[in-house]
């Protein structure tokens, strides 16, 4: 039987140095697709994956068993990456936010309706979920990206971006209107 | 969830990080593994040549202990008078016993101990540190 991420921390603790390996393998592939996504394409993504695990491993013994793994994994990666992005200083935001962080297109677009068909037929081919989320702030992409691609709940993503549930919340409500303007259009 | 989204995302394609990636993982913590054990091979062999040094000193403090609380007298006694002593060998064991230096000897000991430990240490970290990547 595969053994869990806690067994595997245990294990490694203990001394059994293949563990972490095992730990490693089994998350790289989620981390690295995260990051691919959220960071810009001039950011180096091995970089930020390397340095997530190393930190990961350097931070082992305080991971504490009761904790989910994945979203202290996801905090970790979530915080590499935004320091890199800040030494590069190429937080990027979107063309539609204020100073303020705020978008007027949110504020007046309904976020209910469902997605015109041909949407999906087109997605696939013309990576236009891609092209979406280079477009939109790292702060929304991140929200959708934990949601809809890694599958996480919203109080998992209130943990690894430290925000409050209600916040969590309201950007994926902003980022949905928004990614349903620029399909609109 | 929102299907409608859920539905558009399950279109992104997955990357994958090439093989490499995991290697360079390991080989950055092996890297830093093995400059923390260089630092401590510095440091306990620093320390086990501090110890090592102070050792002379302390065995000679330790020793002229011995022969000015008069330990080295009331020893003698025992071989030059031992059956004169018996009657008394209660206090003479107790006046024997207060006469070792037990200030010096423990001073003699913690040194010892402090050569033994970073020379274990040392050795201990030795393989990780002076470990050749291929």
């Amino acid at each position: 039987m595969e053994k869990t991420d806690s067994e595997l921390i245990a294990d490694y603790l203990s001394g059994d140095e293949k563990s972490f390996e095992i730990l490693m393998n089994r998350h790289m592939s989620r981390v690295y697709n995260f990051v691919y996504r959220l960071v810009p394409k001039n950011v180096d993504v091995d970089d930020i994956v390397s340095e997530t695990f190393f930190k990961v491993w350097k931070n082992l013994k305080k991971f504490r068993a009761e904790e989910k793994f994945t979203t202290w994994l996801f905090t970790i990666t979530r915080n590499t990456a935004y320091d890199k992005m800040r030494k590069k200083r190429e937080l990027a935001f979107s063309n539609f936010n204020t100073e303020d962080g705020e978008n007027f297109l949110t504020d007046t677009v309904a976020d209910t309706e469902p997605l015109p068909p041909e949407i999906f037929e087109q997605a696939e081919n013309k990576k236009i979920v891609e092209n979406l989320l280079e477009r939109i702030s790292p702060d929304y992409r991140e929200v959708l990206l934990l949601h809809y691609v890694h599958e996480f709940t919203f109080e998992d993503i209130g943990k690894i971006l430290n925000k409050p549930l209600d916040t969590v919340k309201s950007q994926h409500r902003r980022a949905l209107i928004l990614l349903r303007k620029f399909l609109g259009s | 969830m929102n299907d409608d989204f859920q539905e558009l995302f399950n279109t992104l394609k997955p990357k994958n990080p090439t093989k490499e990636l995991s290697l360079a993982v390991l080989l950055h913590i092996r890297r830093y593994e093995q400059r923390m054990a260089r630092i401590k091979f510095a440091l306990l062999s620093l320390s086990s040549f501090i110890s090592g040094v102070m050792l002379v000193p302390t065995v000679s403090y330790a020793l002229s202990g011995f022969v000015s609380s008069g330990f080295y007298e009331y020893l003698s006694l025992l071989y030059s008078d031992g059956m004169g002593i018996l009657p008394y060998w209660k206090e003479f064991t107790l006046t024997l016993a207060d006469a070792i230096p037990v200030f010096e000897i423990s001073l003699v000991l913690a040194v010892m101990y402090a050569l033994l430990e970073s020379i274990k240490l040392a050795i201990k970290n030795a393989p990780v540190a002076f470990y050749q990547f291929r």
